[in-house]
């Protein structure tokens, strides 16, 4: 004997109640990756690639700048990251070391002398940008 | 109750007497009084059971979308937040590491790399309006203005296509205001520690700094760049204009 077994019938109510869950569910989803992407803005860094276009541009001054914002971030040297780092760091201390060797402040401009030998360790690659930076600064030696 | 036939004793459940052995007319109608009311308690507590079900089936999804909605409330406002919960939190660290952080911010100072003394403070979240960073504040303040200085300057010396360089100079002399106004030192007579001797020699590092910037870049005079501090806004401009002309 077949045992007549009746389909239980879902209240629309729960139909509808199911419907909100799964929204609330995808807006759940869309809540945290929200959150996440707010908290990874916060951490902002700059990348190879905006280090990139600007030296293709010569703006040495904005290397500078993004090279100190991504210290204030704490991101790291990794890849072809340190050698910008080290135009940047090339361009600063040869930008003061000028500046100090022409007024004959001969103990600053060492100083600075010492930072663009130890930043033009750090370009790897790109040290042929050193010339340049000499070149734009009008630093003849 | 008594058998009609025999007169024994009979009890409502009896379906036939025990004593004569015939059938129980009284308890024949009990027994289907008591069939059709337990049939129609069954049916009534399985319509309960069906009603409780359906009811703790809506409560329990209501109460999970309630604590869903409460969810997506808490991240969203965690997400606009996310600043200033970093930012309390980088305080907080840099009120309990006060005299480590403070070690390296005068190491900076006496080695004037004011630079790094501004990335230091951003990225440990120092506030030098709190105690103990008060004595920062001028240093703090100034190191910014001229950290901007120093770029507007330099972006005026490797100028690039894109760099116009008339907003350029209203961004330089924009900046020497700010610069000129975070070294007076009378707004921070009010923070303790905020007029000491590193701190003033600091300004005067870096006022100098921007002055040989000008004066080796742009061929200003001493007494120009003595003067820049004294001139308008709109003054310094052409000042700067022309010296830039002047090089060109």
């Amino acid at each position: 004997m077949k045992s007549k077994r009746k389909k239980e019938k879902k209240s629309p109510v729960i139909i509808v109640l199911d419907i909100i869950i799964v929204l609330c569910c995808i807006g759940l989803i869309m809540a945290a990756s929200s959150m996440i992407r707010s908290f990874q803005n916060v951490y902002y860094s700059y990348s190879e690639d905006t280090f990139y276009y600007r030296l293709l541009e010569g703006d040495y001054p904005s290397m500078v700048r993004l090279y100190y914002e991504n210290e204030e971030n704490d991101v790291k040297e990794e890849g072809d990251l340190g050698e910008y780092y080290g135009v940047a760091k090339y361009f600063e201390a040869a930008s003061y070391y000028k500046i100090y060797e022409e007024s004959g402040d001969t103990v600053r401009a060492n100083h600075q002398k010492k930072k663009m030998e130890t930043a033009l360790k750090e370009m790897g690659d790109l040290s042929a940008e050193a010339d340049r930076i000499k070149e734009q600064l009008d630093i003849s030696e | 109750m008594k058998c009609p036939y025999c007169g024994g004793n009979l009890s409502l459940e009896d379906e036939t007497c025990p004593h004569c052995g015939r059938l129980n007319e009284q308890a024949r109608q009990h027994v289907k009084d008591m069939k059709h009311y337990k049939g129609e308690f069954e049916h009534a507590k399985k319509h309960v059971y069906i009603a409780t079900n359906r009811y703790t089936k809506v409560v329990v999804r209501v109460v999970i979308i309630a604590i869903l909605f409460f969810a997506i409330i808490v991240l969203y406002n965690l997400g606009e937040r996310s600043y200033s919960i970093v930012r309390s939190i980088g305080q907080y660290q840099s009120k309990r590491h006060a005299a480590e952080y403070m070690k390296q911010l005068d190491q900076y100072i006496e080695e004037e790399e004011f630079f790094a003394f501004t990335t230091f403070c951003n990225e440990h979240k120092i506030d030098c309006y709190e105690e103990p960073y008060m004595r920062y504040i001028p240093v703090k303040r100034t190191a910014q203005n001229y950290m901007n200085l120093y770029e507007n300057i330099m972006q005026l010396v490797c100028p690039t296509e894109y760099q116009e360089q008339s907003s350029q100079i209203e961004q330089m002399t924009e900046n020497l205001d700010y610069f000129y106004s975070s070294m007076d030192m009378e707004q921070y007579e009010y923070y303790e520690g905020a007029d000491s001797e590193s701190n003033q020699r600091a300004l005067e590092t870096m006022e100098h700094n921007i002055i040989l910037l000008l004066q080796t870049y742009f061929h200003i005079s001493e007494e120009e760049a003595e003067q820049l501090k004294e001139l308008s806004q709109a003054k310094r401009a052409v000042l700067i204009e022309e010296a830039i002309i002047g090089e060109e």
